[in-house]
């Protein structure tokens, strides 16, 4: 079946001009070595294919000196990296959460929904790999996979994306390990996984197992943690009624009353998480709705790059 | 409960459901969120539940708290010396000592202070806990033993309210002082909490009185050391209309039958507004003999034209006792707020003479005129009948000892010898040779006449020593032997006319009358020396009424006041034997000793039995005439329908006896009969009238009753006269404990507040 396109408010919805401004002249490199088909900014694993000098591209903070191409920088005052021709192309693929607790939002406030969120953090980073000739692809999913559309550098991909996260409806459960292991199993070449969700799940244990299996089939994974402000310091003051998403329960609490058990609780799973995917080396990132996305893709990928710098320096 | 509103106290109980509500409603009044982070939620709550609770719980005991302590505030808590007499586990002993006096029973609208406080007093009782001792004593009755509720259970509540409509305002008056010492022991041995409740009208009368005042103080003071709790309902209200009997009082001293006698009625107003054309209702009461009962006889309406507040009216009512015996009269005033002090009765006891014993000196001789007594018993009863209103007895000096003075009104010893020796003990042990002297110095003393002539007969040696007893005896002065030949008529000495003392006993020789006296030769006269100067509180001096113009100007007749009689000695003899004046030989002095003698004897005489009349509650003494010894006494108090009562007459010795009744309580006559079989001999008539004090219902008030019982800051004073008593409530108290309470309450929110804050409930 043809996937849709998205129309124009569906691009606006997910990609935001200043956004995407701002992230434009910052990469997204595969730290470890990915399986392109065509030449691009990442490292291939095989032998001889696109050798020779390919480009120059404009010099950003974290790029390594010694790739200045001082020549050029001489003529044109400018200073241009030269890209070799070692580089591949990166297939990527954005797993977005769909499930019923990513539409939360703090009522009455102007964050976006977790979920509107990761949608739009996904898009913006598409569109970058995309204006980086990589492969981007995307998976939604609940208890389920809901959508999955293969990579592709094709100029239309990014719209089928955006249509496909804006067509989602937060309704279920979450239960992102079986997607995993199916994910895993399909994308054949070694890649780029990009996990956008707020990880609640009932087994943290068994989904970081699940992204592990990502990273046995070679796939560099990334995990972009997205937790709303409220859920993060548990703000509320007055007697609340909390009705749980995803078939949660509900029950009335006197938030002052709870607020340090609950946080410690929250702190207690965030340092869980972060501890388990430093041991997986899943790249991993706690974002808050309530920060502004191109801080936080800024801050995101310049310290990729700066990681990736230090790999090569290693080298 | 120790509380002023007990009701604000039950509220603040019942606003304990309060936050017990607000928390249920807490958890139904909340906000809805949809919640993503359920789990750590749930989480944090599965671990935390059990503190949660225990703070709540907390939280909510202390809010309870705060309240029931709002509620000991607002309830005005008064007092209570330790927690566990607040919820009545602890015993306490409770004493409602009951104002019944006469001014409780004026009237407000269409009760009187005393039905008022009655239903307080029963508001009060409803409040005392299984445990506890209660007690109620009436002011009138200052005895435990008499205590309308003895200490003990309030076991019988509908029985108690019962007798406590039957009570009504008495005639008596306040007797505070002893109502609160009865019960003083009472309260200082109660074990556990102690609490004195006094209802009375506390009238300005009653706590200005310095030695009342002081004696009150002094027990309220010691009991407030020994932490029993005071509190004080005043229903102390100002009269608008209010007269009452201030005295009805005879202005003759003696009664004869059929004889005129004046009254004098004096009427007080008490209100506050003047009393215009006040009607006098007066009656004569006295005991028909033919008929066998009382019968009543009214005598003219006396109208009293103005009478200003605070002021009195008297009058004086000429009438004429109908029977020998007792007559009453009665006084009767409009009716006014107070009731109690309209009514008045006097006592008369009427004679058919006056009654004169004369002890002979000299009571044999060849003629009937060598008598000594010849003469004055011929002034006073010619014809031996008693016609001309004075019934004369003469005994002689041996027969003194079975004489009872106590039936004559005036003694006369006529050149009287000496008693005769009759040993009696008296205090310490002494004794004292002359019993007779000692019956005679107390007839004088009640108020009997003595008169003393001297003669030949004198012994001096008893006149100076056991007769004066240096002053403190009945004869006025110290005498020698006589001065002057009887025999010898040419040589006389006279009073001298500028000697005789106006308005003394000789007034009758004064004024127009002077120099009458010219007429009367004293050929032979007793020496007095003169009496000492300085008087004695306990023996007033000797007067001399009259000197002799001999070179000495000796006294010639002396008076000295003995208690409430009177002692005339002439220092001459009564009969010729030794001047003329009974002669009547002098032309000026014609009729002079007839005239004079009756009229000395009828100013010595003894007035009236002060126990006829008197306040309530004052003891009735009556001595059986000796010829009705062996009667039986009925007596029967003025009380409607009250019943006939017998009583036992004590032995006074030498075959008198007498009656006494100790506590005539009401208002009104009370009848003594003295009975032979089933025939009433004689009947006695007394009467007992309410303290005027009673009439002056102006209030004392807080600061009055602070001044005279001390305001020591825990007496808890109440005024019952306001209407509303919510409004005023502010100002009924002196004890602050409920500042403790709120106190407590702020101190308890502060805890509140800040565990609140902590466990994170502060909201």
């Amino acid at each position: 079946m043809a996937q849709q396109l998205a129309s124009k408010e569906e691009l606006h919805q997910y990609l935001d001009p200043h956004v995407l401004e701002k992230i434009k002249r910052l990469d997204l490199r595969a730290r470890h070595v990915v399986e392109g088909f065509i030449s691009g900014l990442h490292r291939s694993p095989f032998q001889g294919f696109s050798v020779e000098f390919a480009t120059h591209r404009e010099y950003v903070p974290g790029d390594d000196i010694k790739h200045i191409d001082w020549k050029v920088q001489a003529r044109t005052d400018r200073i241009y990296i030269k890209q070799y021709e070692e580089e591949t192309n990166l297939k990527s693929t954005f797993l977005v959460d769909g499930s019923e607790s990513m539409r939360f939002r703090m009522p009455d406030s102007d964050t976006m929904t977790k979920f509107d969120y990761a949608a739009t953090c996904a898009a913006a980073l598409a569109y970058m790999l995309q204006q980086q000739q990589d492969a981007v692809g995307l998976a939604t999913f609940d208890e389920g996979l809901m959508e999955y559309i293969p990579p592709s550098n094709s100029p239309t991909q990014l719209k089928r994306m955006v249509h496909a996260l804006s067509t989602t409806e937060q309704r279920k459960k979450t239960e992102l390990a079986p997607v995993c292991h199916r994910l895993a199993e399909k994308m054949a070449r070694r890649g780029m996984v990009c996990l956008v969700t707020d990880l609640f799940v009932d087994d943290v244990e068994e989904t970081i197992l699940a992204l592990e299996h990502f990273r046995h089939a070679g796939h560099e994974v990334m995990l972009l943690h997205i937790m709303d402000d409220a859920e993060l310091t548990f703000p509320f003051q007055s007697v609340t009624l909390f009705r749980g998403l995803e078939e949660m329960g509900e029950e009335t609490v006197e938030p002052k009353a709870l607020r340090d058990a609950y946080l410690e609780e929250v702190n207690t799973f965030l340092h869980e998480v972060k501890r388990r995917c430093a041991a997986a080396r899943i790249d991993y990132r706690l974002v808050n709705t309530s920060e502004h996305l191109d801080a936080v893709l800024s801050s995101f990928l310049a310290a990729r790059m700066a990681a990736a710098r230090k790999m090569v320096a290693k080298r | 409960m120790p509380f002023i509103h007990p009701l604000l106290f039950w509220l603040g109980l019942g606003g304990i459901s309060i936050p017990i509500l607000i928390h249920i409603l807490n958890k139904r009044r909340f906000k809805i969120i949809e919640w993503a982070a359920m789990k750590f939620l749930l989480d944090a709550l599965r671990k935390n539940r059990k503190r949660l609770q225990l703070e709540e719980l907390i939280l909510l005991l202390l809010r309870c708290l705060a309240l029931l302590l709002l509620g000991f505030a607002l309830a005005r808590f008064i007092g209570c010396d330790s927690s566990a007499s607040l919820f009545g586990s602890q015993s306490r002993t409770l004493v409602y000592l009951v104002d019944d006096s006469v001014s409780m029973g004026q009237k407000h609208g269409a009760k009187t202070l005393f039905s008022q406080m009655r239903e307080d007093l029963k508001t009060e009782l409803g409040k005392v806990h299984n445990g506890d001792n209660a007690m109620v004593l009436l002011t009138s009755r200052p005895d435990t033993k008499q205590a309308l509720l003895p200490l003990g259970g309030v076991d019988d509540m509908e029985r108690l309210e019962a007798k406590i409509n039957t009570q009504r305002a008495s005639d008596m008056r306040t007797r505070l002082s002893d109502s609160v010492e009865a019960i003083s022991q009472t309260l200082l041995d109660a074990e556990g909490d102690a609490r004195l409740m006094i209802f009375s009208d506390f009238r300005r009368n009653d706590l200005t009185d310095k030695t009342e005042a002081t004696r009150l103080r002094d027990l309220i003071g010691k009991l407030q050391a020994e932490g029993v709790q005071v509190i004080v309902n005043d229903y102390g209200r100002k009269a608008k209309k209010n007269l009452g009997v201030e005295s009805l009082t005879m202005l003759d001293s003696y009664v004869l039958q059929g004889r005129e006698t004046r009254l004098k009625v004096t009427v007080r107003n008490t209100g506050s507004a003047p009393a215009i054309n006040v009607p006098v209702e007066l009656a004569l009461q006295y005991w028909d003999v033919e008929k066998g009962k009382m019968k009543t006889h009214a005598l003219p309406v006396v109208t009293f034209k103005e009478i200003g507040p605070n002021q009195s009216a008297v009058r004086e009512v000429p009438f004429a006792a109908e029977v020998e015996g007792t007559n009453i009269v009665s006084v009767k005033l409009p009716a006014d707020e107070l009731p109690g002090d309209n009514e008045a009765f006097l006592s008369l006891d009427a004679q058919a003479a006056t009654r004169v014993l004369i002890v002979d000196g000299q009571p044999s001789g060849a003629r009937e005129s060598d008598k000594e007594s010849y003469f004055l018993h011929t002034a006073l009863d010619p014809n031996r009948t008693a016609g001309y209103g004075y019934d004369v007895s003469i005994v002689t000096r041996d027969n003194l000892t079975d004489v009872e003075f106590g039936d004559y009104d005036v003694v006369c010893l006529l050149d009287l010898s000496d008693f005769p020796i009759q040993p009696v003990k008296v205090k310490d042990g002494k004794k004292d040779d002359y019993a007779s002297v000692r019956k005679l110095e107390a007839f004088v003393r009640n108020g009997g006449g003595l008169v003393i002539f001297t003669g030949d007969h004198v012994d001096l040696e008893f006149y100076n020593t056991r007769l004066h007893d240096r002053g403190e005896g009945l004869c006025p002065v110290t005498i020698s032997p006589r001065k002057g030949d009887p025999t010898r008529r040419g040589q006389y000495v006279r009073w001298g006319l500028k000697s005789i003392r106006a308005g003394g006993v000789l007034d009758f020789f004064t004024g127009d009358m002077s120099g009458i006296s010219n007429g009367i030769r004293f050929f032979a006269y007793t020496v007095a020396q003169e009496p000492p100067s300085p008087e004695t509180p306990t023996s007033p001096a000797a007067v001399v009424e009259a000197r002799y113009n001999d070179e000495n100007q000796s006294p010639a007749v002396v008076s000295k006041p003995f208690g409430e009689g009177r002692v005339v000695m002439f220092l001459s003899t009564a009969s010729q034997r030794w001047n003329d004046w009974p002669l009547d030989e002098a032309i000026s002095a014609k009729g002079l000793y007839v005239l004079y003698m009756a009229d000395l004897i009828d100013m010595l005489r003894r007035g009236q039995d002060e126990n006829l009349n008197g306040k309530v509650a004052e003891t009735f003494t009556y001595d059986l005439p000796v010829l009705m010894s062996d009667f039986t006494v009925m007596f029967r108090s003025p009380k409607t329908g009250s019943e006939l009562m017998e009583l036992k007459p004590k032995d006074k010795g030498q075959h008198r006896k007498q009656v006494q009744v100790d506590s005539l309580r009401e208002l009104g006559v009370y009848s003594l009969s003295l009975r032979q079989g089933s025939k009433i001999a004689k009947v006695v008539l007394a009467a007992r009238n309410v303290d005027p004090a009673e009439s002056d219902l102006l209030p004392g008030k807080k600061a009055e009753l602070a001044t005279a019982i001390g305001d020591t800051g825990w007496l808890i004073y109440i005024d019952r006269t306001l209407d509303d008593t919510d409004a005023t409530s502010a100002d009924r108290f002196q004890r602050n404990d409920w500042i403790w309470a709120l106190l407590a309450l702020l101190v308890l929110l502060g805890v509140e507040g800040y565990l609140a804050w902590r466990f994170g409930h502060w909201t």
